[in-house]
């Protein structure tokens, strides 16, 4: 199946991480350079999340159902989100962070939808209605995890501004807004 | 079994819940009750045909709830990495905060 093939080498990337972290967790500083290197010259770690991200995002497009317009309409909104949340000049965490940010605020939006049917429906299974209320709060949450991540990462790698850009007066919105804002 | 034989005829019953008791309400013979059994018939395929679409509902959501998961579980690792590699470290498994550096490891005065 697809999402074998795609966990598979996800799982592998992020137990070879995991043993890295353990040991900067453990004080070993001369593990950092391995940890650089490992973020900056590993093809496959980007590869596996880019695979899982448009798993997730075919995944959450599927639950549109058969309207081809919807789906069109989402996915280019999607697109554009994950620009305009991720700014011209993002590293490749805050890409990904974006992306997380962008498809979780898709599931959000369909998670509502489907537990507002079921409350405007008629006689339905009242588990399932709960189950929709439920899916609802673990979307929510999850949004406002992966929102709260970009934007602790956003601050903490992307260089800040120099005094000269700072004091320069910003003109219009743009691509470059903040992330809490493009979501809005 | 809704259809039953009296001297050698055929007739329909329905059977219904009325205060926690299953009763037996008599429909018809002949046309009137194949009438009947044909209309139960394709209400008990409307609901399964609903029962199995919202099964395969359920699990178009359980699908991508785990891909979500995998992303968000993934890309936690990338991040804690990447604060890490640009020497943050996370103060009590709150706030993430600037590694001091040891004096004289870079032998600056």
């Amino acid at each position: 199946m697809n999402g074998e093939e795609t966990t598979e080498p996800a799982e592998a990337v992020a137990a070879e991480m995991r043993g890295l972290l353990q040991r900067a967790e453990l004080g070993d500083e001369a593990v950092l350079p391995a940890l650089r290197s490992f973020l900056d010259a590993r093809p496959d770690l980007w590869r596996a999340l880019s695979d899982l991200g448009r798993r997730a995002e075919e995944a959450l497009l599927g639950l549109v159902g058969d309207n081809l317009l919807a789906r069109e309409a989402l996915s280019r909104r999607l697109v554009e989100l994950k620009k305009e949340l991720a700014g011209p000049e993002a590293t490749a965490p805050v890409r990904l962070l974006a992306e997380r940010v962008a498809l979780c605020w898709l599931e959000v939006q369909l998670a509502e939808l489907d537990a507002a049917a079921f409350r405007q429906g008629g006689p339905v299974d009242k588990s399932l209605a709960q189950e929709a209320d439920r899916r609802l709060g673990r979307a929510h949450r999850r949004y406002l995890t992966a929102h709260r991540q970009l934007v602790l990462t956003s601050k903490l790698t992307q260089p800040g501004p120099s005094p000269v850009d700072a004091a320069t007066p910003v003109v219009g919105g743009g691509a470059g807004g903040s992330p809490a804002a493009a979501t809005q | 079994m809704p259809w039953h034989e009296t001297d050698g005829r055929h007739y329909f019953y329905r059977s219904e819940w009325v205060k926690g008791r299953c009763v037996r309400r008599y429909v018809g013979g002949g046309q009137l009750g194949e009438l009947a059994a044909a209309e139960d018939d394709l209400r008990r395929i409307e609901r399964e045909a609903r029962r199995r679409g919202r099964q395969a509902e359920q699990e178009l959501w359980q699908d991508a709830e785990a891909a979500l998961a995998a992303l968000c579980g993934l890309s936690d690792l990338v991040l804690k990495a990447a604060l890490t590699a640009a020497g943050y470290r996370r103060h009590c498994r709150g706030q993430w905060r600037k590694r001091r550096e040891r004096r004289g490891d870079d032998g600056a005065g």
